[in-house]
């Protein structure tokens, strides 16, 4: 009895080390990990781990995940929870690299909590499930109360959570607001007048310039100041943005290179022709930075227009003429943007009005990376910005483009150490100033991004927003993309380069191969039996609408037989079509088949050689044995 | 053939101390004490339950004694069962084997597990061969084999590493005269250079093979002799000794 | 370690010298292929092995206790544990031999699942380091069904009940994450205790590796686990031995 006593309190004893032991070590030892997935997906990209890195004050990561709701859930809601223990694993990752500069604490935010209240305070979304809510959302919060979110982690949006969390924590460790510089040939701020003022010279019948709606997107997140004349601001802006820049003077140009040798971030609007530009000539409706951004990587190519017939929006020329696709009035969507940079990775739909032609000038230790281009068959038009009609009639266009054969670029990424574009002392009276000021000037810049798009259309609310019921809203990703861009850019300039990160599907490459060659082998059979089928439907229908062959009245002997044969040929026709449909799906049946009989004989036909290798090993040694034996 | 009684000659090899056994309400072993030297053949002889197989399995380190200990080769079978056990040969009762393994590869393992390395392993293994007979059914599979065998292999177990101590639980149960004299022989061959304990209950046994013998009833020696002294005992007949002792006490 | 060692070599030959080996082969062999077949492994079309994953857990639940089964009830029931432990063999010796011995067999039966490797490397091009964690994770997987049916065999000598038993054990630690088991739980236990609870599922770590992330939580995880019920039969075994 007592034997047994020592037994069962031994067991126990064993029962709580193990679980205490395994408890323990899930607490202590989650950091150590080896990646084997080709892609790292559990690994931490050297952008993250440099914000992480200059991380001087703690943060607060609260994971919002509503489990509980999660488990009564639908079992749709509860597929969130294998991505919930990705996103818990990665943010547990962030914790061990930073150092205790990081804590995480995971929140179950039940309904009428405290939980629950702060979730929605801090705005993450929030969905009804039954009785709870559900919330699975990210809020990171400095000491000082500043507080950056990821409103939601959809599942879909894997390959830029990395960039939304890490962009969150360097945020929320940011103290201020971002300023950003703009400095622009165009009225983006409307008249620089009090809106009190606008409203008395409108009442008076003046034209008013009015505050374009991107100042007002972009005061939501950042403080926007117009750059000063002489420039003399630049030197205060986090960001430089420049929109249609036409005429600068040497000293503004001074001061872009100055902004950008200091490590400053830059986003350049150029275009073409700008249809908004208040010039009347059409000519100087132009505007390029080349100057500068041909010793940077890039320039516009002058006189050419990206046109891209099947990206083209339908416009309507006059009130009564039929509308026509524009090529060079695009819509980009789909392969147009770069999926692996972070700024393009999301965008659906951005248009883009007689944009222009980016191309690299191949400048060493600068990368030159298209982030939006127009499709493969995309072409460049050359045309000088006064022949309006050449690029902007539909007829004509017709006329003039051809379908090219690779993409042209509409905006690039450049990021690099870039040398300084105006190295010779400036010319003018301010010259030795800027001589003394601009000591460095041969010197190369800190590692640093240029963002240039060849469209300033773009911008304007008449292409990026729409009046609607509600006021104005923003049309497609054009609004996205900017903030994208300036958020990119504004954060971590190791950010700014960030990576998409890989997708995992992995499709059965050789069944889609099947299908395609099925489908090229067969093509035109069917388009073939399709063509016949239309044409016995037609004759068909013909013979329905024949005068005298009222509907009601009986038809004629010979009317009958031949609707009765037609009939039969469309039946056959159609039989035709489904064998031909039958035969694709066959040959992946077959191969289905023949994987799954040799998957399923394989592995007997592997044991049973194993068991006759040891029955005739067996045999073996012992017949040798019994000779030695006998001897 | 007689072997003298060596009492004090030769240094015990087997020394067990008071032990004592309980298994639940019933006190199996109660007190059990002898000891043996080299060259003696033990016999343990008693009724069915009287704690002879009990007495083994914890002199063999299978059963741990609730009081007392005891003593193999100068290794305490408390404190030192590895040791203990590397100087014991165990035949259990009923000669559990591993049937499905054949005489030799049944032998290659004991000999690996008793640590015996080199050459001497085919060495050992050819020796304890030959000292059972197993030659011809070293291919054999376990559970093929004849019940004599079976008993012969069970024995080469308990032989290989040549142990100082044998401790065999019935070795004769069950099998034909013929076998019985070929283990018999076989046992009294070995008994010069160990000390044997042997468990039976049959009288004859006893006499054939051991040169003293050790009643148990009831978990307590109750008669501890030569088996001519327990023959005078009982008037020149053994069993009526054994009856005597073994109601006797009752 | 050297006795271990000879179990184990011992144990092994005992498996492939009688059917029972090949018999456990085919079965499993074939019901992992079936089963994976059977879901929607073609219409998926993805080149991974995700659904054989899936079906593991589940398939082991049956297949390795009727290895881990016969491990000490045979020996029990035959009475070959008594000449065992006669000889100069320690308990943990002689449980460790036929633990590394049952889970070889079990690592070897695993490996000869290749063809879907193949298979998979055929029809597309898949993470073949994915598929490495998963292999490992499985191997880890059927350790810790093995060290539960070891221990549920050294307590009986009936092979049908250490059967019986360690399907019952197993199948709780394979759904100690479900929502189900959870809800009941979060009645009266604090969430710590959830989240410990659900950490000892088989099932967590095996997808956590799965993941193609070798984490050192989850071998942890499977190395004290395994270590914990190794432990728990030889004491369950000393025990024995002493009443």
């Amino acid at each position: 009895m007592n034997d047994k006593k020592r037994t069962a309190a031994a067991l126990l004893c064993i029962a709580v080390i193990t679980f205490c032991g395994i408890t323990i070590c899930d607490h202590v030892g989650r950091f150590l990990r080896v990646d084997l997935t080709e892609n790292k997906l559990y690994t931490l990209s050297d952008g993250t781990r440099n914000v992480l890195e200059e991380l001087r004050r703690p943060l607060e990561m609260k994971l919002y995940y509503a489990r509980t709701a999660a488990m009564k859930g639908p079992e749709t809601i509860r597929a969130y929870n294998n991505y919930f223990f990705y996103i818990r694993d990665l943010l547990r990752e962030y914790e061990s690299l930073s150092k205790g500069k990081l804590k995480l604490s995971v929140i179950d935010p039940r309904p009428d909590s405290d939980d629950e209240l702060d979730a929605v305070r801090y705005g993450l979304k929030r969905f009804s499930a039954g009785d709870e809510s559900f919330f699975f959302g990210l809020a990171v919060v400095s000491e000082y109360g500043r507080e950056t979110t990821v409103p939601f982690f959809a599942p879909n949006r894997q390959p830029l959570v990395e960039y939304e969390i890490s962009s969150a924590i360097y945020n929320a460790a940011t103290p201020a607001k971002k300023r950003i510089g703009i400095l622009s040939s165009l009225p983006v701020f409307g008249g620089g007048l009090s809106p009190y003022m606008a409203e008395m010279m409108r009442m008076q019948g003046r034209d008013v310039p009015e505050e374009w709606n991107m100042i007002g997107q972009l005061n939501r997140f950042y403080d926007v100041v117009p750059v000063e004349d002489d420039g003399g601001n630049v030197e205060d802006v986090d960001l430089l943005m420049i929109v249609h820049p036409k005429g600068l003077s040497d000293r503004l140009l001074a001061a872009v290179d100055d902004h950008v040798m200091k490590g400053g971030r830059l986003v350049v609007f150029v275009d073409p022709y700008c249809v908004v530009d208040p010039e009347k000539d059409h000519a100087k409706r132009t505007s390029d930075l080349n100057r500068l951004l041909e010793k940077w990587g890039c320039r516009l190519q002058p006189n050419a227009f990206a046109a891209d017939r099947s990206l083209g929006l339908e416009v309507q020329l006059g009130p009564n003429e039929p509308a026509e696709r524009l090529a060079t009035f695009m819509e980009l969507r789909g392969e147009s943007f770069n999926r692996d940079d972070v700024v393009t990775a999301r965008l659906e739909a951005v248009r883009m009005l007689f944009g222009g032609v980016l191309e690299s000038t191949d400048v060493p230790g600068v990368h030159f990376e298209p982030i939006i281009a127009t499709s493969p068959s995309g072409n460049v038009v050359k045309a000088s910005p006064k022949d309006v009609v050449v690029f902007s009639n539909p007829d004509m266009l017709k006329r003039v483009l051809e379908d090219g054969e690779e993409p042209v670029v509409l905006g690039c990424k450049l990021t690099g150490r870039f040398k300084s574009a105006l190295s010779k002392a400036m010319p003018g009276d301010d010259a030795t100033a800027s001589a003394e000021e601009r000591g460095h000037s041969d010197e190369t810049s800190p590692e640093t991004t240029i963002v240039v798009f060849a469209d300033v259309d773009m911008l304007n609310d008449f292409v990026a927003f729409q009046d609607t019921f509600f006021g104005v809203a923003p049309l497609g990703d054009n609004m996205n993309l900017l903030l994208n861009v300036m958020e990119n850019l504004g954060g971590a300039q190791a950010l700014s380069t960030a990576r998409t990160k890989e997708k995992f599907t992995r499709p059965f490459e050789v069944f889609e191969r099947i299908e395609k060659e099925a489908e090229a082998a067969t093509a035109e059979k069917v388009a073939a039996v399709e063509a016949e089928m239309a044409k016995y439907q037609e004759e068909l229908q013909s013979l329905g609408k024949q005068p005298g062959g009222d509907e009601g009245v009986v038809m004629q002997g010979d009317a009958i037989e031949k609707r009765r044969h037609l009939e039969e040929q469309l039946l056959m026709a159609q039989r035709e079509l489904r064998k031909l449909n039958r035969d694709k799906r066959l040959r992946i049946e077959s191969l289905t088949s023949t994987i799954k009989f040799y998957n399923t004989l394989a592995a007997p036909f592997v044991i049973l050689l194993v068991a006759l290798v040891v029955f005739f090993v067996r045999r073996y040694k012992k017949n040798k044995y019994l000779g030695v034996h006998h001897e | 053939m007689y072997v003298a009684i060596h009492y004090g000659r030769e240094p015990s090899v087997i020394n067990v101390k008071k032990l004592k056994k309980r298994f639940g309400p019933i006190t199996a072993v109660d007190g059990v004490s002898f000891s043996a030297a080299k060259g003696d053949v033990l016999g343990f002889i008693g009724p069915n339950g009287a704690g002879k197989t009990t007495t083994m399995r914890m002199i063999a380190c299978l059963t741990r004694p609730d009081e007392g200990t005891a003593e193999i080769n100068g290794f305490d079978i408390l404190n030192d069962s590895l040791k203990v056990r590397r100087s014991i040969g165990y035949l259990p009762e009923n000669t559990p084997l591993y049937g499905e393994m054949t005489t030799l590869s049944f032998l290659r393992f004991i000999v690996d597990i008793r640590g015996i390395g080199g050459g001497d392993k085919e060495r050992e293994i050819e020796r304890v061969i030959d000292i059972c007979s197993l030659g011809e059914v070293v291919h054999q599979s376990i559970e093929t084999l004849s019940k004599g065998y079976r008993k012969r292999v069970g024995l080469a177990q308990t032989l290989i590493g040549d142990p100082a101590v044998l401790i065999l639980d019935e070795p004769t149960d069950g099998l034909d005269p013929n076998q019985k004299r070929d283990i018999r022989s076989l046992i009294m061959n070995m008994a010069q250079n160990k000390s044997i304990i042997v468990s039976t209950h049959i009288l004859e046994e006893l006499e054939a093979i051991c040169n003293r013998a050790i009643v148990i009833n009831r978990g307590r020696i109750v008669a501890d002799a030569t088996p001519e002294e327990f023959r005078k005992e009982g008037g020149g007949r053994i069993d009526e000794f054994f009856e005597t002792v073994t109601r006797g006490s009752e | 370690m050297r006795t271990s060692l000879v179990i184990m070599k011992r144990e092994l030959q005992g498996y492939f010298s009688t059917p029972l080996a090949y018999v456990f082969l085919f079965v499993f062999l074939f019901f992992a292929n079936f089963l994976t077949f059977r879901s929607p492994f073609f219409e998926a079309r993805q080149a991974d092995l995700r659904i054989f994953f899936d079906v593991l857990p589940v398939l082991f639940i049956f297949l390795v206790p009727a290895i881990g089964m016969r491990l000490w009830a045979e020996e029990r029931k035959s009475g070959t544990i008594e000449m065992l432990f006669s000889l100069p063999v320690r308990v943990g010796e002689a449980v460790l031999g036929k633990f590394l011995a049952a889970w070889i067999f079990i690592g070897a039966s695993l490996l000869l699942t290749f063809p879907m490797i193949v298979t998979v490397n055929y029809l597309g091009s898949p993470d073949n380091g994915v598929i490495a964690a998963g292999y490992l994770g499985a191997f880890f997987l059927s350790g810790c069904y093995l060290a539960v049916s070891l221990f549920c065999s050294s307590i009986s000598s009936s092979q049908v009940v250490s059967f019986i038993l360690s399907v019952m054990v197993c199948t709780v630690f394979v759904f100690a994450d479900y929502p189900s088991v959870l809800v009941v739980l979060q009645k009266f236990a604090s969430p710590g205790m959830i989240e410990a609870v659900e950490n000892m599922s088989f099932v967590v770590h095996f997808e956590s590796i799965r993941r193609g992330v070798i984490e050192f939580t989850d071998i942890t995880f499977y190395v004290i686990f395994i270590a914990g019920w190794i432990s728990a039969a030889c004491v369950v075994l000393h025990g024995r031995r002493e009443a």
